[in-house]
């Protein structure tokens, strides 16, 4: 039998109904696995094992096991509020601060009865693509751990990637689940902007950022999204719309699809440039989405594919560094006082409190909104914003969805690009349109490929779907069948075997 | 697009309320003058008569009633344990006009 901590949220939810084993042995199972391997990877910022087994006896006597999350030993990123546990944003300026409320989908998932095993390593104030700018130093990647998890989101994706999670949370601005997801193997979901409420998130760019599952499966991804999503009073970005069975369509024939192959994502133009490995994963997959009776659209363009990351490294910047305007050392967090005046204390607290990624997008944003520039820059990207959009709706009326690979690279090396903010950026470039325009996107593993660094290393590649707003539904219809041809196994070789 | 000085580095780091050493002020004005230039590739476009996209909700005006919430002795405390200086009930910071 497979070892507790490799089943998806749906056997493990089976196990526990028909009392193979409770969620105390689920719990213990999940810890123990997070002793052996959290050494290597480092991919908790904190972790609570006496509540977490706590919570999970109280389950146990409950003996309610209908709901799929009830008894799951999850993990919640740190950028994530809950009441009396530390919550850093894995930024110095927060290292010691106490949350004092729960964000809404921390108690979402905690009134479906999930125990919270901990909470997960991010780049900075979720500002980053490979978890290096944590100011608690590095995640790394299960599958090698001389690698990044990609990020922000990269402990979340490296615990359920490795087994130290069954499913977990994360934030994604412009990639922040969905590339982690890709490079390390495991499916991870960005809903359609309001779909989930972002109260008690640690805001980074408030028009972009949107909450999300990392899971072993597709199905599973889409039981954690049922349980997150939904109007919230206490986020008025939330919709009002009903949220749909997001299960009950997993399995309907794909039979008269039409699933979109964007051009611009394999032009010459586009500045990253794909690694052939990359490459052939994803046209594998493309072949077994024709077999599952989906046709292929390969004449779609979105024109401004080009402009999306441009506006992007505009908007989020101008956003953050209004966001983080609340980081001044007054009322919480770290606070430097030796200064004569509050101006100074203001400035000292910041400078040694935020890290060096957060400084420069912090100044970058400044300028970007301050007198003279506003119109040039943030103003602009807005407009460009509204082309972007625009390319995707007229894309959606020809199509029911678009396909591309979640990111141009595997896994690369930790430091590879540590000098070079702007080559950092472009490890965006396939996943910010959709933040752009709003709608979800979906990672799934499509396959290994080798590294170019390193031709005899087998990292996984994530293949990414684009749906309509809302149409969260058929991007884990498209996903969940894409899932089963695929055979993908989550199997990191980075790592140590499970205890037999 | 203008190119940036350190001289509105300076300025820039003072209006965001960020005490800098020197070499970081020389270091982001070279990087920042590169983020500038790639997202100066905006300026391609035309966009006369476009309109801006502030938020994707297609929401507009969310209200709630304007209703005093109250707050319990336990979330008051925990609000105030968080200030790093505090008198009483009250979070205790320096005057703006000292």
């Amino acid at each position: 039998m497979a070892h507790l901590t490799e089943l998806t949220l749906r056997e493990t939810n089976a196990g526990l109904r028909s009392r193979e084993f409770s969620s105390r042995d689920l719990t213990v199972a999940y810890l123990a696995r997070i002793a052996q391997v959290e050494g290597a990877l480092h991919a908790f910022l904190s972790v609570a094992p006496e509540q977490a087994v706590a919570r999970a006896v109280a389950y146990d006597k409950s003996g309610e096991f209908s709901n799929p999350l009830a008894g799951i030993p999850i993990a919640l990123k740190d950028n994530l509020c809950v009441t009396g546990t530390k919550t850093t944003a894995a930024s110095k300026i927060l290292a010691d601060y106490v949350a004092t409320y729960d964000a809404t989908v921390a108690t979402r998932l905690q009134q479906a009865g999930a125990v919270v095993l901990g909470k997960t390593n991010l780049d900075e104030f979720a500002c980053g693509s490979s978890t290096e700018h944590s100011a608690f130093g590095p995640t790394k990647n299960p599958w090698d751990v001389t690698r990044v998890p990609g990020g922000s989101s990269g402990g979340s994706a490296a615990a359920v990637a490795a087994g130290e999670a069954c499913v977990a949370l994360g934030s994604d601005t412009g990639g922040s689940i969905r590339q982690p997801a890709s490079l390390c193997g495991v499916v991870g979901l960005k809903p359609t902007y309001g779909r989930v409420s972002r109260y008690g998130l640690l805001a980074m760019a408030s028009s972009l950022d949107q909450i999300g599952p990392f899971a072993r499966s597709v199905g599973d991804a889409a039981a954690v999204l049922q349980a997150i999503a939904g109007q919230d009073p206490l986020d008025a970005t939330t919709s009002p719309r009903t949220v749909p069975d997001f299960s009950a369509d997993l399995e309907r024939p794909m039979k008269g699809m039409k699933i979109g192959v964007p051009k611009e994502y394999f032009s010459e133009h586009t500045v990253a440039g794909v690694e052939p490995g990359v490459k052939e994963s994803f046209e594998a997959a493309l072949k077994q989405l024709e077999r599952l009776g989906a046709t292929l659209v390969y004449d779609l363009s979105l024109p401004h594919t080009d402009y999306a990351l441009a506006v992007y490294y505009v908007i989020v910047p101008a956003e953050l560094s209004s966001n983080l305007a609340r980081y001044d050392g007054v009322r919480f967090g770290l606070s430097r006082r030796e200064q004569d005046t509050l101006i100074a204390q203001y400035g000292q607290t910041r400078g040694e409190g935020l890290g060096p990624e957060i400084r420069r997008r912090v100044m970058l944003g400044t300028y970007a909104l301050s007198a003279g520039y506003y119109d040039a820059y943030y103003r602009k990207a807005q407009q460009v914003r509204t082309l972007v959009r625009q390319d995707f709706e007229r894309a959606f009326q020809q199509v029911d969805c678009l396909v591309t690979p979640t990111s141009p690279t595997v896994a690369f090396k930790i430091g590879a690009r540590a000098n070079d903010p702007l080559a950092m950026y472009l490890s965006d470039v396939y996943t910010v349109a959709a933040n752009v325009a709003g709608v979800p996107g979906l990672s799934l593993p499509c396959g290994l490929a080798p590294a170019p660094d390193d031709a005899s290393a087998k990292l996984p590649v994530g293949l990414q779907l684009i749906g309509k707003s809302f149409d969260e539904a058929l991007l884990l219809r498209v996903g969940h069948q894409l899932e089963k041809t695929l055979h993908f196994k989550i199997a990191p070789t980075g790592i140590p075997a499970r205890p037999v | 697009m203008p190119t940036i000085t350190r001289r509105d580095v300076e300025h820039v780091a003072q209006l965001a309320r960020l005490t800098l050493p020197a070499d970081e002020l020389t270091r982001f004005t070279e990087q920042l003058a590169a983020i500038l230039q790639y997202v100066g590739k905006l300026s391609e476009l035309k966009t006369d008569g476009v309109a801006v996209t502030a938020q994707v909700t297609g929401l507009s005006n969310v209200m709630r009633a304007d209703q005093v919430a109250g707050c319990d002795a336990a979330t008051r405390e925990r609000l105030l344990t968080a200030a790093p200086e505090r008198s009483g009930d009250f979070i205790q910071t320096r005057g703006v006009f000292a």
